[in-house]
């Protein structure tokens, strides 16, 4: 039988030529990626796990600070999403958005039996709700891996620019006479740079 | 005077001093504050964030295939899935792989400390505080449409492979304008389909991305290409050769109608 083939991660820069598109950074558009995945093409599952896994890893593991917890987490979320790829909408929002729901729900598991064991252990023993702040703390441990997930995507020169100016704590003019770059270059790095963070943290924030 | 440049602002956000004049403006301007405000909750979460993701076990991965049974499927179709695809991993810098990412502790901010408190009080004051970030979002506000139809086309065949005429349709949605595209009529083929914009010309084309047979999909039409510039939409069939540009082989084609 033949099979339409999946689609191939396809090397975007050479589509240059045409001029038209602007700062492609995936190589196979995300709002592909999510389409294949909804159709249940392996190689999608695969292609998503590569681009997102560390998201979902680091999310998992910041929130549990445990590295078992946030492997079995991680596994968790994948496996869900697949066996659930069909109930993935695109038009609902990005395929990232969904898998970090997903993450969110898996953690807030972990955290209620977690609950569950030490209510068992301590018997009559009268326990507060554990960790009641959860959803909130999740929230906002999520929105700084989309960042960081999305810093990771920039290229450089602008990922090493705005390393600098959030974790070294120096200002455009050292950083532009670090790296010999106008002045200018630097600004605009970090204008540029800073508004795609918002855009994403906007975007997951709302399929969140 | 004018509002504050772009740039001034997320240099504000960052901690930098700004101009007394400029510092003046923002302090009475909800316009330059509201932007101000969103810049500095991207420059204070993103200093929380790790500056790295750390990697993920590599029995992960191994667990999943087999968790889900896709080692060595019958049908052979998944092999490809045995071989992942090698990481992204940032070119200039190795990642720490074992290291629970650390929590990085909020720096002191040496300078411009007046105005990044000035940016959150006033913007507090002027804005209402939390609600500035959730605010930001209004397009998908309750009772907002979330996506506005601005074009459409039929998508008529041009092989006699494809029994049906497709469509396609261009919506605004809150996250930039995208294109739906109906294919379903297109039969199961080698290769792949690919749906692109074209001029009226027909010499200059957008590669909008890859589309399974049988099925909607939806692209994102790249910011700063209009579909006035750009009217035709063409679907065409892809051989695996690993060539980026158009086979010449169209399946489908129509043009946008606003």
């Amino acid at each position: 039988m033949a099979v339409l083939a999946p689609p191939a991660p396809r090397v975007r820069q050479s589509r240059r030529t045409f001029g038209t598109i602007g700062d492609v950074h995936s190589e196979l558009l995300d709002s592909d990626l999510g389409a294949a995945f909804r159709a249940g093409h392996e190689d999608a599952l695969a292609e998503a796990y590569r681009r997102w896994s560390r998201l979902v890893h680091a999310t998992a593991l910041r929130a549990t600070g445990d590295a078992e917890d946030a492997a079995d987490i991680t596994q968790a979320v994948f496996v869900n999403a697949w066996r659930g790829h069909a109930t993935y909408r695109p038009e609902a929002g990005s395929l990232p958005g969904w898998l970090m729901t997903i993450t969110r729900r898996r953690i807030a598991d972990h955290w209620e039996s977690r609950s569950r064991e030490a209510r068992t252990r301590t018997a009559v023993e009268a326990v507060a709700p554990a960790q009641e702040h959860a959803p909130a703390e999740v929230d906002r441990i999520a929105t700084q891996m989309v960042l960081a997930d999305e810093l990771d995507r920039l290229g450089d020169p602008a990922r090493r620019i705005v390393r600098m100016a959030f974790y070294d704590d120096l200002t455009h003019r050292q950083i532009a006479d670090q790296l010999q770059m106008p002045i200018g270059t630097v600004k605009s790095h970090i204008r540029r740079s800073l508004d795609r963070l918002r855009a994403r943290m906007v975007v997951d924030d709302a399929a969140l | 005077m004018q509002h504050c440049d772009p740039t001034t602002l997320a240099l504000a956000a960052l901690g930098e001093p700004i101009e007394p004049d400029e510092e003046a403006h923002l302090q009475g301007c909800e316009q330059c504050l509201t932007e101000a405000a969103e810049l500095l909750e991207v420059v204070t979460v993103g200093r929380e964030a790790p500056p790295e993701l750390p990697e993920v076990p590599e029995h992960v991965w191994t667990g999943i295939q087999s968790e889900l049974g896709l080692l060595g499927a019958p049908d052979g179709s998944a092999a490809a899935v045995t071989t992942l695809p090698a990481p992204a991993a940032p070119a200039d810098d190795a990642p720490d792989h074992d290291r629970p990412a650390p929590v990085v502790p909020l720096r002191g901010r040496r300078r411009g400390l007046f105005t990044v408190g000035a940016i959150a009080a006033a913007a507090g004051a002027l804005i209402g505080g939390t609600v500035v970030w959730a605010a930001l979002d209004n397009g998908s506000a309750p009772g907002a449409p979330a996506e506005r139809l601005v074009a459409q086309a039929v998508l008529d065949p041009l092989s006699d492979a494809v029994a049906q005429p497709g469509e396609a349709d261009v919506l605004d949605s809150p996250d930039g304008q995208v294109i739906r595209v109906d294919a379903r009529a297109l039969p199961q083929r080698d290769g792949f389909y690919e749906v692109w914009l074209i001029d009226t010309g027909v010499t200059k084309l957008v590669a909008l991305g890859a589309l399974p047979a049988g099925s909607v999909g939806t692209f994102t039409v790249p910011p700063g290409v209009s579909i006035e510039d750009y009217p035709v939409v063409d679907i065409s069939l892809e051989p695996l050769d690993g060539d980026p540009g158009h086979s010449k082989e169209s399946l489908m084609r129509g043009v946008l109608e606003v």
